[in-house]
C-alpha cells in the first residue's frame, strides 16, 4: 500500500469523527441551514407576516363568485339582491339597444369605434347607483328625489359625450315631471326646457320649439322661469328664422320679438326689436321697420350703448333714404358722429361714416361724402376690415363722381387732348383748375 | 289499479338481479302488465302507479323488452337510434308530468316520475351530463316539499357540481333553474340572503336566456319578492309582485290573443267542425307545468293583494290578476269559472280587459252555437 492511498483513506475518517457528520451533511444541509439561517427575517416581520395572514378573510361564496363573472353580471347581480329590478331591466335594456344601434350603423360609422357602455365601467356603475337611486326614490313615493336622479344621469352622460343616452334620460325626467303631479310644476317646466334643447342639440327645431313653448306655458307663475323660457324662444325663434328667407323668417323675427316682450331682459328685448326692424327692411316694409328701428334707437340712446346707437342710426339712415327722406338720414348719421366722435377708428364708426358718404353721394355733396368715405376707408384700412372693399369702392365713386361734371365739360368743349394729359397724371386739380 | 304479479329474486338465473324502480333493493313483485318493472315493496308499487307508471307503462314495455336479434348492422343501429329518440321524448313527458306534480303539491308522486326520467336520462346521456340537471331539480323540489331540506342539498349539490364541471358554460335555462331551487331551499332553511343572492343569479340568466321580459322571468321575481317580504322589506315586495302580475297580464293576453284570432279567422272561413275546434284549442295550449305555475303565482298574488287590500286598496291590480285568472280558466276550458272570476272585475278603468272580456264571451257564444248545432246533427242522424 502507498501513502497515498493510506491517506485517501483516513481523510473521511478523520473528518467523520471530528464532526460527527457525514459529508452529504456537510456539502447538503449544512449550506442550505446556513443559508436559512442567513436570510431569516427579523422575529417581528414573520409575526406580522402571520398576523397578516390570519387578519385574510376567508373567502365566501359569493366572492368566488363575484371573481368568476363580467363587471355587468355583477352589478345586475348586486341590484337585484337589493330588490332594484326595474333598473335591472333598465340597463339591460339600455345595453341591448346601444348593442342594436351599433350593428345598425354598421363597422364604416365612426361611433363604431367607441367602446360599448358594458366596456366602460366608470359609466356603468354610475348608470347602477343612479338607477338604483331613482328606484329607490319610486318607492318611497320621494317623486323629486327620483326626478333628480335621473337629472343626475342625464347631465352626467351630456358631459361624457352619449348624447342619445342623456336625452332619453331628459325625456324620462319629463315623463317623470308629467305622471307626478303632486311634483313642483317647476320642475315639469325645467323638464320641458331640457326636452327642448336635448331635440335642438340634435337639430330638430320644430320640436324643441314645441317643447319651448310647454315651457313658456308652465313657467308662467314663476318670474325667474318666465323670463328664461322667454329668453329661450326668442333664441330659438331667432335661430329658425335663420333658417328661413321666405316670408316665414318674418313671421318667426315678429313672435321671437313678442317672445323677448314678455322676459325682463330689456337688452334683448331691445335688440330683437333692432333684428325685427332689419327683417321689415329687407321684405320692404319701411314703416313697420323704422318703429322698431327708433325702438332700439331710443334704448340705446337711453342706455348709452354706442355702438348699438351706430347701428340703429345706420339702420334708421338706411330707411329713410328708402323714403327719400335724406335730411332725417343725414341727420341721424350726424347724430351718431358727434355723439362718438371721440371714438375715431371704430368699426360702427366707419360703417357710419360710409353710409353718411353714400348718401352724400346721392345728394351730390361730393366733398363732404369724399371727406366721410376717406374717413371709413381709412379706419377700415387700418383696422383690415372685411368692409375695406366697399369703402374703397364708394370712396372712388364719390372722387369719380365728383370729376364727372368737369370730365363732361372737357367732352363738351372737346378738350381730348387735355383729357389724356390729365389721364397721365390724374391729379384732381388738373380738372377742376379753372382753364383760360 | 296496478296489476301485481309476485316473483322470486332467488327463481331467476344467477347473474340477473332485478331491482326496485324506486329504492333500488332486490325486488319481489312485478307489474304484470308490462313486466319489466319490479319492486320490493307493495307501498312502492303503489307510489310509482300514482307517479308515473301508470303513464308510461306500455312505452316501457316496448323499451326494456329484450330486442329480437337483427342480423344487419344498418338493421340494428337504426333501432338503437329509434329506441334513443323514444327514451329522449320519454324523458320529457316523465319530467312535465313531475313538474307538474310539484306544482300541484303532490310531492310524493313527483318523487317516481322523477326518478323514472333521471333513470332514463342516465340511460341515454351517461351519469354526468347536463341533461340531468332537470330531473335532478324536480327531485330536489319535490324532497324540499316533502321538508327533506338534507335530501334536496344533496340533489342540489350534485346538479352542482355537474354544471361546475362541464368544460364550457351550461344552458343558461338550466343554471338559471338551479339557482332558483337553490334560492328555494336557503329560504326554507330561512337564509334570507343567501336565497336573495341565487335568486340575482337566476333572474340574470333567465333574462339573458329569455328576454327580460318573459313569463320565465317572472318566477324569480315571484320568489324574491317572497324573500323580501320574508325580510320584512314590504315596499320591495309591492314592487317585485306588480311586476310579477305584469308580465303574467301580458303573456296571458298574448295567449288569449293568439287564439281567439285563430277562431275568429275559423269562424270567417266557415269552419266549423269540432275536430278543428280541438286543433286549435291544442296548439295555443299551455304546457302544463307552465299552467299550473301560473295557476300558484297568481292565486299567491290574489291572497297577497286581499291581504293588503286594507292598507292599500289597489283596485286595478286586483282586477288585472283575476283578468288573468280569467284568460287561464278560459285556456283550461272551465267556463263556468271563467263567468266567476269575470263577475269579480269591479270597476275596472282598463280597457283592454273590457275588449279581453268581450272576445272571450263571444267566443263562449259561438261555441255554444256550435255545440248546439252539433247535438241537432246528432239528432237527426
Amino acid at each position: 500500500m502507498t501513502p497515498e492511498t493510506k491517506l485517501f483513506r483516513l481523510k473521511p475518517l478523520h473528518e467523520n469523527s471530528s464532526k460527527g457528520q457525514t459529508a452529504f451533511y456537510r456539502n447538503v444541509i449544512l449550506p442550505s441551514k446556513t443559508y436559512k439561517e442567513k436570510h431569516k427575517l427579523p422575529l417581528n416581520q414573520i409575526k406580522n407576516a402571520a398576523t397578516a395572514y390570519e387578519e385574510q378573510t376567508t373567502l365566501q361564496k359569493e366572492d368566488t363568485e363575484r371573481f368568476r363573472s363580467s363587471l355587468q353580471r355583477q352589478l345586475s347581480i348586486d341590484m337585484l339582491r337589493q330588490g332594484y329590478h326595474h333598473s335591472f331591466r333598465e340597463g339591460c335594456a339600455i345595453l341591448a339597444w346601444q348593442k342594436e344601434d351599433r350593428e345598425r350603423l354598421g363597422a364604416e360609422h365612426p361611433l363604431h369605434e367607441r367602446p360599448l357602455l358594458d366596456g366602460e365601467p366608470d359609466k356603468l356603475r354610475f348608470l347602477c347607483l343612479y338607477l338604483n337611486k331613482a328606484e329607490e326614490a319610486e318607492r318611497r313615493c320621494q317623486y323629486s328625489n327620483m326626478y333628480h336622479s335621473y337629472l343626475e344621469l342625464a347631465s352626467f352622460f351630456l358631459k361624457s359625450d352619449d348624447r342619445w343616452l342623456s336625452d332619453s334620460f331628459y325625456e324620462k325626467c319629463l315623463s317623470v315631471a308629467q305622471t307626478y303631479q303632486q311634483l313642483d310644476p317647476q320642475l315639469a317646466a325645467e323638464a320641458h326646457l331640457n326636452v327642448g334643447l336635448a331635440y335642438e342639440r340634435r337639430g330638430d327645431l320644430a320640436k324643441a320649439l314645441h317643447s319651448f313653448i310647454r315651457y313658456r306655458q308652465l313657467s308662467e307663475d314663476f318670474e325667474r322661469l318666465k323670463s328664461d323660457a322667454s329668453l329661450q324662444l326668442t333664441r330659438l325663434y331667432m335661430k329658425l328664422a335663420e333658417r328661413r328667407t321666405d316670408n316665414q323668417s318674418l313671421q318667426f323675427v315678429l313672435k321671437a320679438y313678442e317672445a323677448s316682450a314678455q322676459s325682463s331682459d330689456r337688452k334683448i328685448e331691445n335688440e330683437t326689436s333692432y333684428k325685427l326692424g332689419q327683417a321689415y327692411l329687407e321684405h320692404g316694409n319701411v314703416d313697420s321697420a323704422l318703429k322698431y328701428l327708433h325702438k332700439y334707437y331710443d334704448y340705446c340712446e337711453q342706455v348709452n350703448d354706442d355702438e348699438g346707437f351706430g347701428q340703429a342710426s345706420e339702420a334708421l339712415a338706411i330707411c329713410y333714404q328708402k323714403k327719400a327722406n335724406v335730411e332725417k338720414s343725414t341727420e341721424y348719421l350726424t347724430k351718431y358722429l358727434q355723439k362718438v366722435s371721440d371714438k375715431e377708428g371704430d368699426i360702427q364708426y366707419a360703417r357710419a361714416c360710409s353710409a353718411l358718404g353714400f348718401i352724400y353721394n346721392t345728394l351730390s355733396q361730393y366733398d363732404s361724402a369724399i371727406q366721410s368715405l376717406s374717413k371709413a376707408y381709412s379706419i377700415s384700412l387700418a383696422n383690415s376690415h372685411g368692409d375695406i372693399d366697399r369703402n374703397r369702392v364708394l370712396f372712388g365713386i364719390a372722387h369719380g363722381l365728383k370729376l364727372r361734371p368737369y370730365f363732361n365739360d372737357h367732352i363738351d368743349r372737346m378738350k381730348t387732348k387735355e383729357l389724356l394729359q390729365w389721364k397721365c397724371t390724374r391729379h384732381e386739380s388738373f380738372l377742376t383748375k379753372p382753364k383760360p | 289499479m296496478a296489476t301485481t304479479e309476485l316473483v322470486y329474486p332467488l327463481a331467476f338465473p344467477k347473474s340477473v338481479v332485478h331491482k326496485c324502480e324506486i329504492c333500488g333493493k332486490a325486488a319481489s313483485r312485478m307489474c304484470s302488465k308490462c313486466r319489466v318493472t319490479y319492486y320490493c315493496s307493495e307501498e312502492h308499487q303503489a307510489a310509482d302507479n300514482i307517479g308515473i307508471h301508470d303513464k308510461i307503462c306500455s312505452t316501457l314495455a316496448s323499451l326494456r323488452l329484450k330486442q329480437p336479434f337483427l342480423p344487419s348492422e344498418e338493421e340494428r343501429r337504426e333501432r338503437d337510434r329509434e329506441i334513443r329518440d323514444r327514451k329522449i321524448h320519454l324523458v320529457g313527458v316523465t319530467r312535465m308530468i313531475g313538474e307538474r306534480h310539484v306544482f300541484q303539491d303532490r310531492f310524493e308522486a313527483a318523487v317516481p316520475a322523477a326518478l323514472a326520467s333521471l333513470k332514463l336520462a342516465i340511460e341515454v346521456h351517461g351519469p354526468r351530463s347536463v341533461e340531468l340537471i332537470p330531473s335532478y331539480l324536480i327531485l330536489a323540489e319535490a324532497s324540499l316539499g316533502l321538508k327533506q331540506l338534507n335530501q334536496c342539498w344533496e340533489y342540489l349539490s350534485q346538479a352542482q357540481y355537474t354544471v361546475l364541471q362541464q368544460h364550457e358554460q351550461a344552458p343558461l335555462a338550466i343554471t338559471s333553474q338551479l339557482a332558483r331551487n337553490m334560492a328555494q331551499l336557503s329560504i326554507a332553511r330561512k337564509e334570507y340572503d343567501d336565497a336573495a343572492r341565487h335568486l340575482a343569479n337566476d333572474i340574470y340568466d333567465a333574462s339573458l336566456c329569455y328576454g327580460t321580459e318573459h313569463h320565465k322571468v317572472a318566477g324569480g321575481y315571484f320568489l324574491l319578492g317572497k324573500v323580501f317580504k320574508l325580510m320584512n322589506r314590504n315596499e320591495v315586495t309591492e314592487s317585485l309582485y306588480t311586476q310579477v302580475t305584469q308580465m303574467w297580464y301580458n303573456f296571458l293576453r298574448r295567449l288569449l290573443q293568439s287564439r281567439v284570432v285563430f277562431s275568429d279567422m275559423d269562424a270567417i272561413l266557415g269552419k266549423k267542425d269540432e275536430d278543428d275546434e280541438d286543433e286549435l284549442t291544442s296548439s295555443s295550449k299551455l304546457d302544463l307545468s307552465t299552467e299550473a305555475e301560473a295557476f300558484n303565482t297568481l292565486q299567491t298574488l290574489l291572497n297577497y293583494r286581499l291581504e293588503t287590500q286594507q292598507t292599500n286598496p289597489m283596485t286595478q291590480e286586483l282586477n288585472k290578476i283575476h283578468h288573468c285568472l280569467t284568460i287561464l280558466y278560459f285556456l283550461a276550458r272551465d267556463y263556468i269559472q271563467v263567468h266567476d272570476s269575470m263577475n269579480k272585475i269591479k270597476d275596472c278603468t282598463i280597457q283592454d280587459i273590457e275588449d279581453d272580456q268581450q272576445r272571450i264571451l263571444k267566443f263562449l257564444e259561438q261555441l255554444g252555437q256550435m255545440k248546439a248545432l252539433m247535438k241537432r246533427q246528432q239528432q237527426q242522424n
